[in-house]
């Protein structure tokens, strides 16, 4: 899997051309499945938000509206209550999922409970976009901060990348989100961890990760 | 709560106005919640709810211009914090019931806690298409009666069943929806009329261009197409 973990989506030039090399394709000819599950797990998110993302009516952060081949959606709290053969050749034929923002514990107990987390080391191929709690969620721990939904995994999550990640450094609308706020959040979680605004993305392929910005962003070691 | 229960969603001016008169003002000044949830029990679990939610269907339900939209994701309410979802569903005009499967949808309802919330909300507009107005009938019959139902079949005659006991029964009438739809040739009048033979309770077989008002338990036909009301 390649992983392109942004902050606020498809926010610019940068990041977007990142995408389009991840995928190999235009996006235009790329057919992807939207997860707005984290949404319905976060005291901000809720059903209205869901809706303008899964309708790609969120300008905030580009992702389902930028001109898919094809979308759908993957909703993982339903997946339990499917037959695998329904779903499982649906997500390894497309070339990218768009995993929208929320609560990132809430959307690591729907990763692990639909079957979505053992899938993924399959999708070789497949671009996974994350949107703030849709990127975290693929690092090994999320930080007290941003833990609202009680999980009993506390904030651990599932442990894909080996770097913590701190969202939407110095967002206008979100005033805790300080460079000092990132740097005591860093020091709570140990380990790698970068603090990405929401004109950063970090791109991971193979391992190998490197950062694409037009904005601010600070690795902690 | 006020139903519409209609075949193929909002398909004509009559269907319409008799939302408008059931919201008791504009459409755009209307919010509404999209219910997707029966979609993942159809063909087509991923595509079906997104063209539904984004209002990319031919069926006229999400996209008529409301003032704003929500999605209630049934399989995801018993582990959302209710302050984030029922203050919305008390606050919302309409309810957006998509359809897919019938018996997968009935069992959300239930699970979730909207069945149990319905009676409450008595001046909530529920606008079903297909199995989402299906869910609401007390029984609804082979082969809707199977998880990822199929469209009726002209499979052999079974013995009449008692009510389904698993249904929701919110109305006292079976629906048959999609009748003589061109693309379903076994959705026949005289299909219908077979599958309503086998119900317990007097079944309306509704086209696309029809729905079924219920306002206080008055039921009433809106129809630009054609229906029947059968009895066994």
């Amino acid at each position: 899997m390649k992983l392109l973990l942004t902050s606020a989506g498809i926010k610019n030039a940068s990041i977007r051309d990142a995408l389009i090399e991840l995928l190999g394709k235009p996006i235009g000819e790329s057919a992807a499945l939207c997860i707005p599950t984290a949404l319905y797990g976060h005291p901000y998110a809720g059903p209205r938000q869901a809706w303008r993302c899964i309708s790609g009516n969120e300008t905030g952060t580009p992702t389902v509206g930028l001109g898919w081949e094809s979308m759908g959606v993957l909703e993982l709290t339903a997946l339990p209550s499917l037959d695998e053969e329904r779903w499982v050749p649906l997500v390894r034929e497309i070339d990218v999922l768009l995993v929208e923002g929320g609560d990132a514990a809430y959307l690591c107990h729907w990763m692990r409970a639909s079957g979505m987390a053992d899938l993924l080391p399959s999708l070789v191929d497949t671009v996974w976009v994350g949107v703030s709690g849709g990127s975290m969620v693929m690092t090994p721990r999320i930080g007290d901060d941003f833990v609202s939904w009680q999980s009993p995994e506390g904030d651990k999550a599932l442990g894909v990348v080996d770097f913590s990640i701190f969202p939407h450094l110095e967002n206008p609308d979100l005033p805790d989100n300080t460079m000092e706020a990132a740097e005591r959040w860093a020091a709570d979680v140990g380990g790698p961890a970068y603090a990405i605004d929401d004109e950063t993305a970090i791109r991971v392929v193979d391992g190998a990760v490197d950062v694409v910005s037009e904005g601010t962003w600070k690795r902690f070691a | 709560m006020k139903l519409l229960l209609t075949s193929g969603g909002v398909s004509n001016a009559s269907i319409e106005n008799t939302l408008v008169e059931l919201l008791g003002k504009p459409i755009a000044e209307s919010n509404a919640l999209c219910v997707p949830t029966a979609s993942y029990g159809s063909l087509d679990p991923v595509g079906m709810a997104y063209r539904f939610i984004a209002g990319a269907t031919p069926s006229r339900l999400a996209n008529l211009g409301w003032k704003s939209l929500g999605v209630l994701e049934l399989t995801a309410l018993p582990t959302m914090r209710e302050a984030i979802w029922a203050p919305k569903v008390r606050e919302t005009d309409a309810l957006l019931v998509w359809g897919g499967d019938v018996m997968y949808l009935c069992y959300w309802m239930r699970e979730s806690g909207l069945a149990d919330l319905v009676p409450a909300l008595s001046d909530t507009v529920w606008v079903g298409v297909s199995s989402g107005s299906m869910v609401l009938t007390p029984d609804f019959g082979e082969p809707y009666d199977d998880w990822f139902c199929r469209e009726p079949t002209t499979a052999p005659e079974k013995d009449l069943p008692a009510a389904d006991t698993r249904a929701l029964a919110l109305v006292d009438f079976s629906l048959f929806p999609h009748v003589d739809h061109p693309n379903a040739p076994e959705n026949s009048m005289a299909n219908a009329e077979r599958w309503a033979s086998r119900r317990a309770a007097p079944t309306y077989a509704i086209d696309d261009a029809t729905a079924i008002k219920v306002v206080d338990g008055a039921v009433e036909v809106v129809s630009e197409g054609h229906w029947k009301l059968l009895t066994a």
